[in-house]
């Protein structure tokens, strides 16, 4: 469910991205009031651990797999705003170098899987483990296939924001389709929890006990930001993004393959005075020039290497 | 290479050679006093940050802002029309080989990103349909495909530009870089951990599945659920635990809360040209 680039409309990107960014930016800044080098480090290694066992994929149907996305865990372990801050690690790690989530949607993707999947976890967890302590598995499990579920409509729903689907058909796919990938998430969290129950107790009490006091603040913040972000989309989207309603809505899009390089869309408002085209001409000549430049050099450079040899 | 000064045997330093049939690349390394090193190379996807070219010379924080730059103008704008993805394609395709990539390895990587694209991709012209019901569902895909390749190329290119930077920049100065564009202490040192250990816990990960699959080769999946729910259990334990002895050996070597880094960047004119160009080329495909 990470979100590549080029799905997102400009509008859901920013105010996704402004959402995440603020929400890990106030979590930062809780882990460094209350700031403890040890749990920095374990928190690190839980990050390095989340990569590690998203190896463990497993088969959904049709031959196709899921793999663990960790963020109930991480809640469960560290609490909702240390997990952010892993899971905000982990899914610039799998967007920068694994190409997995784009670049421009890595806001929206870090909203899904890094806020909203730890919030939702921990929520149940909590929930449940209070109703019944000895259900710790149970728990886990249900902490972890909500959280999947959970972030797997919110994807949907932006992706529906952006008027790239149909909203009946994106939340009823995502949401079978994630509804089967979180068994496999549930039984993962729940062998997880389970087994360190079994083995370390400490760990499962140390973490959200410490950091209870301080969730209320940022969930709120969140679901205010939450509401405003939706309601901004809202309006944002009966026209998804200005220039694809354009390109689109208007028919124009029938025409998309047809225009030539130098017919312009957008004429002349970029910089008044200055035609668009033409100042695209001399940045696309000077910047042809350098690479073709650059290629000949290094083309030279490499001939004369072998040479040596 | 033969080593020309002493001081170079107990330093950590880093200069370009190349072993018996790779290629030449440069890595911080130790030399033993027999004047060899030895050394793990990097795997995987860091496999071609350690060659020597102008891309892997650039300065990263510019390679940074240049990749962004790039992703920017080609998924935040109108559609890519083809001429503009051509031009966009060439300019990925010129500077992977003035990186001395190997083309085959970086489009296979590239184009990873496509089937989850085109998944959703395929299903966004409905968005436009009154109905879902034939004839509206016809006209949606005739007038709406062109939104198809809309999702998809511009999910390529922006991946082909990150993909880029990452493969032209080892990750250590990846993170400094991310540190002077002023990205949190507390996240880089995840990151930094992140890079460290996945290996490390990547490695268990292998063992420990080779070790069930060993011992109950066929599971159904279900109970397979169950069995690796118990091996990440172990894991964690086991990185808790080590999570802590390096903690305490960190603490011994004078850690203080923030992590040590190589030497410190200076901008050279390459880089403004490099990113000089990219700004160019990036502005010209969204003014045309």
């Amino acid at each position: 469910m990470h979100i590549p680039d080029g799905m997102l409309s400009v509008p859901t990107v920013a105010i996704s991205g402004a959402a995440s960014a603020g929400y890990v930016a106030l979590a930062l800044r809780r882990i460094r009031a209350g700031f403890d080098q040890r749990r920095v480090v374990l928190a690190s290694v839980t990050a390095a651990l989340v990569f590690a066992l998203q190896m463990l994929n497993f088969p959904v149907a049709a031959g196709t797999s899921g793999h663990f996305a960790g963020g109930a865990f991480a809640a469960i372990l560290l609490g909702p705003l240390t997990a952010s801050v892993v899971m905000t690690a982990v899914l610039a790690v799998q967007a920068f170098v694994f190409q997995d989530g784009g670049v421009l949607a890595l806001g929206a993707n870090i909203l899904n899987l890094g806020v909203i999947a730890p919030l939702t976890g921990w929520a149940v967890w909590r929930f449940v483990t209070g109703v019944w302590a000895a259900a710790r598995p149970l728990a886990a499990f249900a902490a972890a296939w909500c959280s999947v579920v959970v972030a797997a409509l919110a994807a949907g729903a932006e992706i529906w924001l952006s008027g790239n689907a149909r909203l009946d058909l994106i939340l009823g796919a995502m949401g079978a389709w994630h509804a089967v990938i979180g068994v496999g998430e549930g039984l993962i969290t729940a062998g997880i929890v389970g087994y360190v129950w079994k083995v370390r107790p400490d760990l499962l009490e140390a973490g959200p006990a410490t950091t209870r006091a301080g969730v209320a603040g940022p969930a709120l913040t969140f679901a205010a930001l939450a509401v405003a972000a939706a309601g901004l989309s809202f309006l944002a989207s009966s026209h998804p993004d200005g220039l694809e309603y354009v390109y689109f809505e208007r028919g124009v899009g029938r025409a998309f393959e047809e225009r030539s390089l130098f017919e312009s869309p957008i004429p002349d408002y970029v910089f008044p005075g200055v035609g668009s085209e033409a100042l695209a001409g001399v940045l696309a000549g000077l910047a042809g020039v350098i690479v073709t430049g650059t290629l000949i050099w290094a083309g030279v450079s490499g001939a004369r290497y072998r040479r040596k040899d | 290479m033969a080593l020309d000064h002493d001081a170079g045997r107990h330093q950590l330093h880093g200069h370009e050679h190349a072993h018996a049939d790779e290629p030449e690349h440069r890595h911080p390394h130790h030399h033993d006093p027999s004047g060899t090193h030895d050394h793990a190379h990097a795997m995987g996807f860091e496999r071609h940050a350690y060659l020597v070219s102008p891309v892997h010379d650039l300065d990263p924080r510019f390679k940074v802002v240049m990749a962004l730059t790039l992703a920017v103008a080609a998924a935040g704008g109108p559609p890519l029309r083809a001429a503009e993805f051509l031009a966009l394609c060439a300019l990925l395709a010129a500077v992977a080989v003035i990186a001395k990539l190997p083309l085959g390895w970086a489009l296979t990587r590239s184009l990873a990103v496509l089937p989850f694209a085109l998944g959703i991709a395929a299903f966004a012209p409905l968005a436009r349909a009154d109905a879902l019901e034939w004839p509206a569902i016809v006209r949606a895909y005739s007038e709406g495909h062109p939104i198809v390749w809309s999702i998809a190329s511009k999910a390529w290119v922006s991946a082909s530009a990150a993909l880029l930077l990452v493969a032209t920049t080892p990750l250590p100065r990846l993170f400094k870089a991310l540190a002077s564009l002023r990205v949190p202490d507390t996240l880089l040192t995840m990151l930094t951990f992140l890079y460290r250990f996945t290996d490390v816990f990547s490695r268990q990960v292998v063992s420990m599945r080779r070790a069930i699959a060993a011992r109950a080769p066929r599971m159904r999946p279900i109970a397979l659920a169950t069995v690796y729910g118990g091996l990440a259990g172990n894991l964690l334990v086991r990185a808790y635990e080590r999570g802590e002895r390096v903690h305490a050996a960190m603490l011994s070597r004078g850690y203080t809360g923030t992590l040590p880094s190589p030497e410190p960047f200076r901008a050279r004119s390459s880089d403004w040209v490099a990113l000089a160009t990219i700004v160019m080329a990036s502005a010209a495909s969204i003014l045309y």
